[in-house]
């Protein structure tokens, strides 16, 4: 290891820096687990901390609550089916079921470790091969973009779990949802009936509130809470064994390098990485049939995945001065608050201070996982709350997270909206993943549309003259045609 | 005992005390906290300079600022909820070219004169950027290949009706171009210059800045009023001949009807708080240039940049 390396590790174990650090990841998890609060919100309370603060010292602290918040995001997730961050959504899906089967702490330290070993993935990547990744990224433009949204959009079919229709029903519907608003490129409003907050259209964080949590509260009303079952008393087995771990290996590696890689790429996002994670992993696994049910993998995948975006977006920022997603963007801000610019000359002129940032990024993976391994046990608790009294707590939770993100009620109307859209699609049973989906990837597939067409001024082939997007489409295809060919084969069969 | 006795007496004492402030303090301006809305988003640029002017200026106003995000619609979201709080002086609106944009597009039903405005805090210049590997070293040599070469050139904005896109069409009118204008939206402009997507971009000159040190853009041209004193070298549109200023302006804007002694509190209160060093360090290292202009000189100021605005939109076509 080089002195300069060497330098900035102990730099970065003073103790001021480490206390910086711990502050970070506290207040992270605290943000990452209350739904409606980010993590971008939260680096915004603590910007004007850091300027007063080292640059050394200021990193610590935001990165801390970066990696420790989307480690937050998975314990509301698992523990009361609410996304605290919207990386986080996956993580539900097997992530809750796990805990209604009373394996709560097993899911939670899943999650961590995945977390843990994503993030140390993503460090490797940033400190050994950021510049080779980041040049690649950059040859992400409109239509690549496009073609990786839509080969997101095509999971629709392999969520679609019994029926193909109703899966497509659900998605499209989620898309069609997402058209209202102000037209993100033309700024033109949309089915808005003049009403001006609907020109901010359907914040997808509401809508995911609302599909997850709300379901399960109303059907606490109609059944009864009182004879809802409780979660299983008595939790097994508070952290996943050491064996339970080694045979998800295969799984959290493939998390790793997905979240890296959608991380590198400005402009593609987390969710989109969460989801493909999962995906793969599901297809990947012996165990195929039982993804959601609450299954270990299914915890696991998505959990690497978004600890992997966190180091993967941090190598455009660090690299070229570009940020891989909106949390960059604000770290970007406070390195230029410091005086510090990033981009290549970064590695040049303070070269200690990016290792600062290696060694601060390691500390608060660290911290996270030590820190959310021991309370494991408070958090598993909180299921042992009667169900008619942390019902209506969750309920609270909901309205005043909607409220929070934007500061308007009229969130709040989106999440009760959805809230109640998610009961009765689950009483008939369509499938909730596929509107999820189009609600995240939605805007994006559109934009990115939109503009590779008026850069090829109308021209369509772009998708096919670009090497990149052609391999995704096929891709896409693949896995669109795929399960339908399988499900025409079976019914031949029958 | 004794030291008890004072204890309830000191008590009894702050009681008394907040019961008089609170009854003869009632008219006297401001009395509590003052909400401080931001038309965009935590994190983005009019977030951090907000919150930090908010917090410079809380000691020379005597009440805490609270800013509080409305992003959405362009900036419509906070203009609506701002025209419809009580013009009682204990809301404020963050502004920007939001104002002038919004609402010239007639996604919000008003103009910017329904507000009162208080003072503008300053700007910053949205350069027009290429890569450092393009071949035109000067602006007119770029003009001269665009004529060659019409309809060829892809210019990145951010966002159809956005300021940065207004910059390009007036370009494209006063001088005579035919471009093509690419809507990138704020976060893929820079990889997409960079990345050879489109060969131009007009960018916040913060954004770009870092781009410029690194070697790898270079600018053009600014459409300030004056040249930049961190880019001494880059001729502005109005020194070249052309009437283009346009400034991605901030300042501050409270709901019709707020009395006059109170806009001109606010008024000296954000003079005062845009000169305090907290928040003149972080304009200075976020490319946010302090020009502060009173409120008579900031109306005049909103006409003008509102009638090219106007006049922007209906050469692109998106008002008729």
């Amino acid at each position: 290891m080089s002195d300069v390396a060497l330098a900035a590790l102990s730099d970065v174990l003073r103790l001021p820096n480490l206390i910086a650090s711990m502050m970070g990841v506290f207040f992270g998890l605290f943000i990452g687990a209350s739904p409606g609060l980010t993590i971008s919100l939260g680096m915004v309370l603590l910007l004007p901390l850091t300027f007063a603060l080292s640059p050394v010292t200021s990193f610590c602290l935001l990165l801390g609550l970066y990696t420790s918040g989307m480690t937050g995001g998975s314990i509301s997730a698992i523990l009361l089916n609410i996304p605290g961050t919207p990386s986080a959504s996956a993580t539900a899906i097997d992530g809750h079921e796990m805990a209604k089967k009373g394996r709560a702490g097993e899911a939670i330290g899943t999650a961590v470790i995945s977390s843990f070993f994503g993030g140390m993935f993503s460090l490797g990547c940033l400190v050994l091969i950021a510049p080779a990744i980041a040049k690649f990224a950059l040859r992400f433009g409109a239509p690549e973009l496009f073609a990786l949204v839509l080969l997101g959009l095509t999971l629709i079919c392999s969520f679609g779990q019994r029926s193909i229709i109703k899966g497509l029903i659900s998605g499209v519907i989620g898309l069609i949802f997402m058209t209202v608003g102000l037209d993100n490129m033309m700024g033109i409003p949309r089915f808005t009936f003049g009403y001006v907050e609907l020109q901010a259209g359907v914040s997808f964080l509401p809508a995911l509130i609302g599909l997850f949590a709300i379901p399960q509260i109303l059907e606490g009303i109609v059944i009864g809470a009182q004879v809802i079952p409780k979660y299983e008393a008595k939790i097994s087995g508070l952290l996943p064994r050491f064996k339970d771990i080694t045979q998800l290996f295969k799984t959290m590696v493939l998390g790793a390098l997905v979240g890296t890689g959608i991380g590198a790429i400005p402009g593609a996002g987390g969710p989109i990485a969460v989801f493909l994670s999962y995906d793969y992993a599901k297809r990947i696994s012996r165990n195929r049939t039982l993804f959601g049910t609450g299954l270990a993998e299914g915890v696991a995948a998505p959990e690497s995945a978004n600890n992997g975006v966190a180091g993967g977006a941090m190598i455009p920022m660090l690299t070229l001065g570009i940020p891989g997603d909106p949390i960059t963007a604000i770290l970007l801000g406070a390195l230029m608050i410091q005086g510090l610019t990033p981009g290549p000359l970064l590695f040049q002129t303070n070269a200690q201070f990016v290792y600062s940032v290696f060694w601060a990024f390691l500390v608060a993976n660290i911290m996270t996982l030590f820190l959310t391994l021991s309370t494991i046990k408070v958090w598993v608790r909180l299921l042992q709350v009667p169900k008619r009294i942390l019902l209506p707590i969750i309920a609270i939770l909901c309205i005043v997270g909607s409220y929070a993100l934007h500061n308007t009620f009229f969130d709040t109307g989106v999440m009760l909206f959805f809230g109640l859209l998610g009961y009765f699609m689950r009483k008939y049973e369509f499938p909730v993943v596929p509107m999820l989906l189009a609600i995240i990837l939605g805007p994006a597939l559109e934009e990115h549309l939109r503009i590779s067409l008026i850069i090829s001024q109308g021209d369509p082939s772009i998708f096919i003259r670009h090497p990149i997007s052609l391999v995704f489409i096929i891709i896409s295809l693949i896995s669109f045609i795929g399960p339908l060919l399988k499900r025409i084969r079976a019914s031949e069969e029958e | 005992m004794i030291a008890k006795k004072f204890g309830y007496g000191m008590f009894i004492c702050v009681i008394i005390l907040s019961f008089s402030v609170a009854a003869f303090g009632g008219g006297k301006y401001p009395s509590k906290p003052v909400k401080f809305l931001i038309p965009f988003g935590a994190g983005g640029s009019a977030d951090v300079m907000g919150r930090a002017l908010a917090k410079g200026t809380e000691k020379h106003f005597g009440q805490p600022f609270v800013p509080i995000n409305k992003p959405g619609a362009g900036g419509g979201i906070m203009y609506t909820a701002l025209k419809s709080s009580k013009p009682d002086g204990y809301t404020v609106g963050w502004n920007s070219t939001s104002v002038l944009t919004c609402t010239n597009i007639g996604n919000v039903p008003f103009m910017y004169d329904a507000f009162e405005h208080v003072c503008r805090i300053g700007f910053t210049a949205m350069p027009i950027a290429v890569r450092s590997d393009a071949p035109w070293k000067t602006f007119g040599e770029f003009v001269d290949y665009v004529k060659k070469n019409p309809a060829k050139i892809k210019i990145g904005n951010a966002g159809t009706g956005s300021a940065t896109h207004l910059t390009a069409v007036l370009m494209e009118q006063e001088l005579g171009l035919k471009v093509i204008h690419v809507p990138l939206g704020g976060k893929r402009r820079i990889p997409s210059l960079l990345g050879g997507e489109v060969e131009v971009i007009c960018v916040p000159l913060p954004e770009a800045a870092p781009h410029v040190a690194g070697g790898n853009a270079r600018l053009l041209v600014m459409p300030t009023a004056k040249r930049d004193p961190a880019f001494p070298d880059i001729p502005t549109f109005k020194e070249l001949g052309y009437p283009i200023v346009i400034e991605l302006f901030r300042g501050l804007s409270v709901p019709k009807g707020t009395p006059k002694s109170i806009i001109r509190k606010l008024e000296k209160a954000f003079k005062k708080g845009s000169q305090e060093p907290s928040f003149t360090k972080i304009a200075k290292k976020r490319g946010f240039n302090i020009s502060f202009m009173g409120r008579k000189k900031f109306q005049r100021y909103l006409e003008d940049q509102n009638e090219l605005i106007a006049r922007a939109y209906k050469i692109s076509g998106l008002v008729k």
